[in-house]
Order: structure tokens, then sequence, then C-alpha cells
């Protein structure tokens, strides 16, 4: 047991009746009570025990067998102690081996979104179709799409040259793939977070290989706000009715 | 008036003297009919020892024995391992609760993983569902409803927070422990020994988020059900009479995986990392976002810390 300090150790070992009274405290592990006890008595030159008063102790003599029964009642005591301590006190681990860290791999992106089957290529109508670049309401083709983007048109994003691209605010053109660059550029704070891992959703390993996502896997980009979801359902009630019956049940069986 | 007394007082004690001998007789017949439950006593757990007592050949033997009986209970390839914490490292969790929308996928997850009773029903995650009015100013736990029911979510003008054990750093139910059966590991997770768990509930009294669930009944856990990959402070089932909570997926964590709860979520409200490492998820959201933590009045130190993104 490292409850006391080294230092201590050596205060209290001097004198061999008294270091072993204090090795038994010690062993015990809280015995300070008995480790005071022990300091009361004095150890003079000739290596006789002295009372704090400078009175000789006459040891061992009949004469102070209160003395020597309070001796034996203190060890007694540090012995029982002890041996509680050893039963009930909590114990260090000693089943584990000390385990170290592994390097950190760069997180790699799980499965980007595809893009949407039933148009993309765009290019394949866009190519012969000659550009309207108004604002107007679709009616003919992508009627579908509720834009709710912050009044966001198609060509703020889709570059009107090459159907198959993106652009970001700047003209420079972007791949359907690297469409987080786009969303980024108003969401920058959303790009730090995301950048590292608060924002959205990592799996894998906390500590190893992690996977991410793009801002397009959990968001629509022509309509980003979630859509509510199903619900599982709730946990069940206490059941008072149920629980007596499975009582009264379990209180006849033995009996039968 | 004394006679009828007088007269009374024999026949009192006469009645009481027969209800003795019906006890003592219901008593002994109990024990007659005892030997079909003695066969299923398994001395081995009854006197194990406690886990943090035990040596690395010790723990070997303890984790073959529980392993072998639950392969032959289930049929599937239990392994059992007790995998210690990694040096340098204490687990913290993070919720935003800003995204949460209370579709309850967590909660599942979490029994699948953990291998929670069926019947009777067990979770360790509740999500508690709040109007967003009265949370203005913070959460109080007692206006959240855990048994809201809804076919979808989140639900107009609500908000939800998930409950399960904050893992404290001065835990409440670890100082009130009257065997040790439960403690807080070396990486910040409070275990339970289920062996050495006698069911006094004091745990359950002191925990202020009422994470910790009893097991009143007989845990029922279908055997195809049962997830092999158990932990021996955390996912392996559980027996009556013992209390189990949250173990941050303690058999997933400390191989670095992420927990079960964190990779259902559909929304990536949930995050999880290493306390101690400055360039975690958990030290980035506790460093840049606005954070807090359950009834932090109580100095409990969670280290599971709520926030908005």
């Amino acid at each position: 047991m490292d409850h006391l300090a080294p230092d201590r150790l050596s205060e209290l070992g001097r004198d061999g009746s008294v270091s072993r009274i204090s090795s038994i405290g010690i062993a015990g592990g809280a015995g300070h009570s008995g480790c005071s006890t022990a300091l009361r008595l004095q150890t003079d030159e000739r290596g006789d025990v002295t009372a704090p008063d400078g009175n000789r102790v006459d040891s061992p003599s009949p004469r102070q067998p209160v003395l020597w029964l309070v001796v034996g009642a203190v060890i007694t005591g540090l012995v029982i102690f002890q041996a509680m301590y050893l039963t009930l006190g909590p114990q260090p681990a000693s089943g584990y081996a000390s385990r170290e860290l592994p390097p950190q791999p760069e997180p790699v992106l799980l499965a980007s979104a595809e893009p949407d089957e039933d148009y993309y290529p765009c290019s394949d109508c866009h190519e012969d179709e000659p550009t309207d670049r108004t604002v107007r309401a679709l009616e003919d083709e992508h009627d579908e799409l509720e834009l709710a983007h912050g009044g966001l048109w198609c060509l703020h994003c889709h570059e009107a040259d090459d159907r198959d691209l993106l652009h970001l605010a700047d003209g420079i053109q972007v791949g359907f793939d690297e469409s987080w660059r786009l969303c980024t550029q108003c969401h920058g704070e959303k790009l730090q977070d995301w950048r590292a891992g608060v924002h959205g959703k990592r799996v894998g390993h906390w500590w190893g290989p992690k996977q991410y996502q793009t801002c397009v896997t959990c968001h629509r980009p022509h309509e980003p706000r979630f859509a509510p979801i199903e619900a599982m359902p709730p946990p069940l009630r206490p059941d008072p009715a149920r629980h007596v019956a499975a009582h009264v049940e379990e209180a006849h069986e033995p009996i039968e | 008036m004394s006679r009828s007394n007088d007269a009374k007082d024999p026949r009192e004690r006469r009645t009481s003297r027969r209800g003795f001998l019906k006890g003592a007789g219901a008593g002994l017949a109990t024990l007659a009919a005892a030997p079909s439950q003695v066969s299923a006593f398994d001395f081995e757990s009854f006197f194990q020892k406690h886990f943090r007592e035990l040596s690395p050949a010790e723990i070997d033997e303890y984790l073959e024995r529980l392993a072998r009986k639950l392969r032959e209970q289930t049929g599937k390839d239990v392994q059992m391992r007790a995998t210690g914490p990694v040096d340098g490292v204490v687990f913290g969790y993070g919720l935003d609760v800003s995204r949460c929308i209370g579709c309850r996928r967590c909660v599942y997850a979490c029994v699948e993983e953990n291998n929670q009773s069926r019947d009777p029903q067990i979770q360790w995650i509740r999500v508690l569902e709040f109007e967003r009015e009265r949370v203005t100013r913070g959460f109080d736990l007692e206006d959240g409803d855990a048994y809201y029911d809804r076919e979808m979510a989140p639900a107009e003008g609500k908000v939800y927070l998930p409950i399960s054990c904050q893992h404290c750093e001065d835990s409440p139910c670890t100082n009130v422990c009257p065997t040790g059966a439960t403690w807080t590991e070396p990486d910040g997770i409070v275990v339970i020994d289920y062996d050495w768990c006698i069911g006094c509930r004091y745990c359950m009294a002191a925990c202020p988020y009422g994470a910790r669930i009893f097991n009143w009944g007989e845990p029922n856990l279908p055997a195809e059900d049962v997830n092999p990959d158990m932990h021996v402070l955390g996912n392996r089932p559980r027996t009556r009479g013992v209390v189990e909570k949250c173990s941050f997926c303690i058999q997933r964590v400390r191989d670095g995986r992420y927990p079960a709860c964190l990779e259902a979520c559909p929304v990536g409200a949930r995050k999880f990392g290493n306390l101690l490492d400055p360039d975690s998820e958990i030290r980035y959201l506790l460093e840049h976002k606005r954070t807090f933590v359950l009834k932090p009045e109580l100095k409990t130190r969670p280290k599971f810390f709520y926030f908005y993104g």
C-alpha cells in the first residue's frame, strides 16, 4: 500500500517496537490513529522508550499493564481493520494491460449520393435545347421540383453552357461530385464544422478509419430542409396490472 | 372492560401462533420445492471475485466460462471480451439538440447492440419531447414526455432531448454502491459488474438522470437477436435483479469504433470522441459550440454534452 509517503515511514521506523506497530498501521492503509499513539512514545539514546512527559517507560514492565493493554488493543484493531480493508476495500484494476492508440488514418468519403438517374446526364436533353435564362416557374419539365432554397434559380448553380456541370459564384466549373464546394460558398460555418466532423454524420471509428458524407447525401439541394421521417414506437408504459399478475403467478409456482 | 381484554389477548396469541405455523409450513414447502431451482444455481458465478480483483489469467478463465455458457444458450459464436482502457483516452459524448428529430432510431439500435431485454422491455435511451416554448430558458426534465407517440418525427413546435447515462466524473451512483459493483474506469466509462450487483437499487435512487434500469423480471432476449460481440462490463446479457445502463458501447469504443446510437442517428446529431485529444470531434464542439450539461448544479460533471450546432 502506498498510502503513506516514505519520509513518514522513516519518521516512524527509528525504533524497533514503534516501527513494528507503524508497519502494521501502514499496511492497514489508514492507521493514523495507531501511528499517533505509537508516536507518543519517544526513543532515547540507549534505545529505551520514554513517554512524552520524559518519564522513562520500564518496558516490558508489569507496573504498566494499561499501556501495553492499549498497545495490544490498537494492534488487534489494526489487524482487524486491515483484514476488512483487504476483503472489502477498493482494489486497483490488475487485469488490464497498458494499451496505446495506433496512428489515426484520414477520414474517407462514404459513397456519395448518385445524381438523379431520371435526369442525369442533363446534356442528353439540354444539348439541343436553346437556353432560356429568364427566371420562371417550370412547367413542361422538372415541374415536380419544389424550389425552396433561399430564392435560388436553376442557373445560379447549374452551368448553362455545360449542363453536366455546376459552377461556383466566380464562374469556376465543378462536377456534381464536388457539389459541396458550391453549398459551402454560402454555408461557410457549416464547412468548418463538417471538416471537423461535427456537422453531418460520420460512421466507422472515432479512432481509426471513418467515413464521412457530403451535403447532398442528406440534404436535397432544391429543398434542403429535412422532411419528417417515420418515428419509432414509444416505450411501454409501466403496467401495474401486468406486474401484479406476474408476481402472483411467481408466488404460487413453488408451492404447487 | 378489562375482563373482555383479558379474554381477547390469549385468542389473539393463538391466532398468531397458527399464523406462524402456517407460514412455517409454507416456508418448508418452498424449501422442499427448491431443488428444481437449485440445479440452475451457478456456484461459480455466485462466488465470482470482483472484476477488479481478477488477475489477467483469472479474467481469461472468467470470460471463457461466461462465453461457454452463452454459446450453449444461444447457439451463437459468442465472443466475450474484457478489452481494457487505452492510455490517454477519456471518452466524451456530444449531442446536437438543434438537430435531433426524436425519431428514436438510437433507442432501438442501442437495444439491439447491447442485448437489452425485449420483454420486459428495457431501453437505455429515453427520448424526451418538450414544447419549444418551454425550453427557451433551458430544459427542465420534469417537462419532458418520454412516451410521445407519433407517426412522423419531428412534430411541429417540439424539441427532443435523448437521455442515457451521463458518465459523470463525480458519479453519485458509484459513490453509493455498497458492494463496489459499479465504478468509473480509467477512460471515464461508468461500468457495472453484474456478478457483484446485489440489486439494492441505491444507484438508481442516487442517479439524478434516471439513467439506470432495474431488471424486475427475468430478461427475455430471443437467441436469434443476441449480439455475439460482448464485453464483460457492457452488453453481455443480464439476469434478473441487477441494474443496467448505457456503457458508451464499451465493446465498440474500446476498439476505436463509434457507439451504435451514433451510427444509427439519421441526422448526425450524435458525436463521440476522446476528450484528451485536442483534434477530436468532441473537443471541437466543446471549443466552438454552445454546450451545456444536464443539472450542472449537482456538480456531477457529466461527460455527456448537449450542444447547439
